[in-house]
């Protein structure tokens, strides 16, 4: 009995692993043959929103005054336009640079926050309460927007079905190591091709928390963010998903970011993205599967978005079941010809199929020269599986304890203030 | 260096036995029989030259990439032009600072000069002039005051005018720019784009390229074709008279964004709009108050109106005298047919057509037209801002034709 679910289990996993690595030819094939959908920024439009942009801070002393400088430097109507960094518990100079900067410019109105909870989730809410623009836009404070990128962002809100839109990002510091380029190899696949190919295809592409907004009242209709949520960005996209709204994707809004430079770092950001993003997943699965506004596609992309931190989890399980298998001589699982033929073609590109998705995604960038350390990806590949298993089952404990996690901020390895 | 080789060789022949389930049956009766190694006859260099050979094919893959990781050639960031903003008019307002900034380096006269613009080139300057019939002009041409180009010319480089310029019929000129009015004649193709800081009036036929904008009125003449177009305000052929805009339609600035009441418990979408699951059909000169939001195609009309923003999954259809006070956002092509207004955006994946008399935006504000496969203009159509086209852009044929 217990050989029989252990088969079962590997086979399983093959499954999940196959219908992943369809689901990143499907992606990858649209971008590069399939037919692609306007966003707005097109649009030129006299009548502009009111908008509020919130910077987030706690300890950021290093990047507070150039991003604060970038986002000044963006066109917007001035008289529209707050510019609200919010000083978040820091220990630091933070709110010293903020208060220094708003007294030269009055559209930055700075929140300076000591008490209640730490945390973005915590610090959004509250600035939410006192902003003035009817639509909301959320950079963290290594971002660097470029001059048109508010107006760009804010722009898609005309439509009235969009609840919040994502603009791409691109790491800045790639020259530092191998892991930093590595991670712009991971976020040209993920944005360029993955998140574009959702848009394209009317499926669901994801709101990431920064270079993004959203409308204020509809956040706040909602009952704001959930404080108890890591992945505040995620729960959102299906709170709005499930409710009839739409997440777009503005492709040429690019804004660059700081990168975690260390193993250790990037370990410990991955595995928070894993915890938060699988307390979402259990949260929103039921409403997903209820949602009376989406399609069977957008359900299943949605399921197997939501799913996505779990498949490290299933293969690093199913590898080992396989080992646990062949110890026990029973790895002849299913035999045919058919099965032969799965299995060798899924050898042959399955495996592969990530690596294309971010080869394309470097293709339509291009720049074809940094596909040479496509293969250390899998290295990478070997931590994910590693970290984002412990942030599961960190997600689950959370789950059932119903306790609250204290937020991590990222380790910022700009060496000083490059005003 | 072989009792350090022995006892790998013997691992890996093991590994061997083991990962066959026939060679493990199969050895164990060997090893039943006689001891595994004097089974085997292994030559004492095999099992390192194995070896090396699965250690070669093993780190082969990561040749490149460590290449990369040494020699880098790619190891820049993506390159993001952080001082892009949306401007129609960019490509004549950036070529003119390039000029003028070059020219103003120049030795004073006029003349040829050999001038640094993305590239060194010969820019010819000259005072007012006017360009003989069938002259074929291959260096940039910087004219002070007013330019007259006389027909079938060719220009093969840029040509800027600080005053008026008038280009004659079936004259060719890569790009254009002019600080005053600007008269294209019939037949004129232009090879990437046009500039006018006054009006731009475009004859029959006459192909503009990649983009055609100008700070005042853009007047289109019959069977033109476009890209791009960005005015004041645009006119087809039939349109008479001062552009009053839409008649007796209210300014539409605080219909155009979705309003909510934060205080309101939201379950879903349809708390704040009108949605409708599949096709909408609005009867002839009925109201409907917006925002809304319809899953499948929408049909307004004659003389119906809709107040607030529109969202359709479907395709778009106005009726004649049919009005939209607020932009309309489609998935389907959008057809505005005869004397229809629109006073926001129309936002088209597919399609735009517009119909004669048709009304789109309104006076002293920029609105958008963007149809992302096409977009066709009949006679008597007026807009207010930008239009723009992936795909192919035309005025129909009018009386001209």
């Amino acid at each position: 009995m217990v050989v029989l679910i252990l088969k079962i289990y590997v086979v399983l996993v093959v499954l999940i692993m196959a219908f992943y690595a369809a689901r990143h030819y499907r992606f990858t094939t649209n971008r590069l043959a399939g037919r692609q959908r306007l966003y707005y920024q097109d649009l030129v439009d006299s009548d502009l929103p009111g908008l509020t942009v919130l910077v987030p801070m706690h300890n950021e002393e290093r990047v507070a005054k150039q991003c604060l400088a970038t986002l000044l430097r963006c066109e917007y109507p001035r008289d529209r336009l707050e510019i609200v960094p919010i000083n978040d518990h820091s220990e630091d100079r933070t709110g010293e640079i903020i208060d220094a900067i708003a007294a030269e410019n009055p559209e930055i109105r700075p929140l300076h926050r000591d008490k209640g909870h730490r945390g973005k989730p915590a610090a959004l809410n509250e600035a939410l309460q006192t902003a003035s623009g009817e639509i909301v836009l959320v950079f963290d404070a290594d971002y660097l927007p470029s001059r048109g990128a508010l107006r760009d962002l804010a722009i898609s809100f005309k439509d009235p079905e969009v609840g919040a839109v994502m603009g791409r990002v691109i790491p800045i510091n790639t020259r530092s190591n191998l892991l930093t380029r590595l991670l712009d190899l991971e976020r040209s696949g993920g944005y360029q091709v993955d998140q574009q190919a959702r848009h394209n295809l009317r499926l669901m592409p994801q709101y990431g928390g920064t270079v993004g907004g959203f409308r204020r009242d509809l956040v706040l209709a909602f009952g704001g963010f959930d404080p108890r949520a890591l992945a505040e960005d995620t729960d959102l996209s299906y709170r709005l998903y499930t409710r009839g709204w739409k997440v777009v994707y503005a492709n040429r809004v690019e804004c660059y970011e700081e990168v975690p430079e260390t193993w250790e770092v990037r370990s410990r950001q991955i595995r928070r993205w894993s915890r938060g993003h699988n307390f979402t997943m259990f949260k929103q699965c039921g409403p997903l599967l209820r949602s009376k506004f989406l399609s069977p596609a957008q359900k299943l992309d949605a399921m197997l978005l939501l799913l996505i931190y779990t498949v490290p989890v299933f293969l690093f399980t199913g590898i080992i079941d396989s080992v646990i298998l062949f110890f026990l001589g029973e790895m002849q699982i299913v035999e045919s010809l058919l099965v032969f033929l799965f299995v060798a073609a899924y050898n042959s590109f399955g495996n592969f199929a990530p690596f294309y998705q971010i080869g394309t995604a470097s293709l339509l960038d291009g720049v074809t020269h940094r596909i040479r350390l496509l293969p250390f990806l899998m290295f990478y590949f070997l931590l994910n599986i590693w970290t984002i298993t412990g942030g599961f089952f960190q997600a689950i404990g959370d789950r059932l304890r119903n306790r609250r996690v204290e937020w991590e901020k990222t380790t910022r390895f700009r060496k000083a203030d490059a005003t | 260096m072989m009792r350090r080789i022995v006892p790998l060789s013997v691992l890996m022949a093991a590994a061997a036995v083991a990962a066959v389930p026939e060679v493990r049956a199969a050895a164990g009766e060997a090893v039943a029989a006689a001891p595994l190694l004097a089974t085997v006859h292994v030559r004492p260099w095999a099992p390192p030259l194995l070896l090396a050979v699965f250690a070669l094919l093993i780190f082969l893959p990561f040749l490149p990439g460590l290449v990369e990781v040494y020699r880098p050639r790619d190891r820049y960031p993506l390159p993001i032009n952080t001082a892009y903003a949306k401007d129609p008019r960019f490509l004549g307002l950036s070529a003119r600072k390039v000029f003028h900034a070059a020219v103003a380096n120049a030795p004073e006269g006029e003349g040829p000069h050999l001038l640094w613009l993305s590239h060194e080139e010969q820019v010819v300057v000259s005072g007012p002039r006017t360009v003989k019939e069938d002259t074929a002009i291959d260096h940039v041409f910087y004219v002070r005051g007013d330019l007259g180009i006389e027909r079938r010319c060719a220009f093969a480089k840029d040509v800027y005018a600080s005053g008026a310029v008038s280009v004659g019929e079936q004259a060719s000129l890569r790009t254009l720019a002019a600080d005053g009015d600007m008269d294209l004649g019939p037949h004129v193709a232009i090879g990437r784009w046009v500039d006018s800081e006054g009006d731009l009036t475009v004859g029959e036929r006459v192909d503009l390229g990649h983009s055609a904008s100008c700070a005042g009125r853009l007047r289109l003449g019959d069977a033109v074709t476009f890209t791009r177009l960005y005015g004041r305000e645009i006119t087809t052929p039939g349109v008479g008279g001062e552009g009053a805009g839409p008649v007796g339609l209210e300014a539409e600035g605080e219909r155009s964004m979705l309003k909510i009441d934060p205080d309101r418990e939201i379950k879903s979408i349809r708390d704040v709009l009108e949605y409708h699951r599949g096709n909408l059909e609005i009867g002839a000169g009925a109201r409907v108050d917006g925002p809304l939001l319809v899953r499948g195609d929408l049909i307004c009309g004659r003389g119906a109106g809709i107040t607030g923003p529109v969202r359709v999954h479907g395709q778009v259809t106005l009726a004649e005298d049919a009005v939209v006070r607020g932009d309309v956002f489609a998935e389907g092509a959008v057809r505005i047919g005869r004397n229809a207004a629109v006073t926001g955006n129309v936002f088209s994946q597919d399609h735009v057509e517009i119909e004669s008399g048709a009304r789109l935006g309104r006076p002293g504000a920029d609105k958008t037209v963007i149809g992302k496969r096409s977009i066709t203009l009949a006679e008597g159509v007026r807009l207010h801002g930008y239009v723009l086209t992936d795909g192919r852009g035309k005025v129909l044929c009018g009386k001209s034709c």
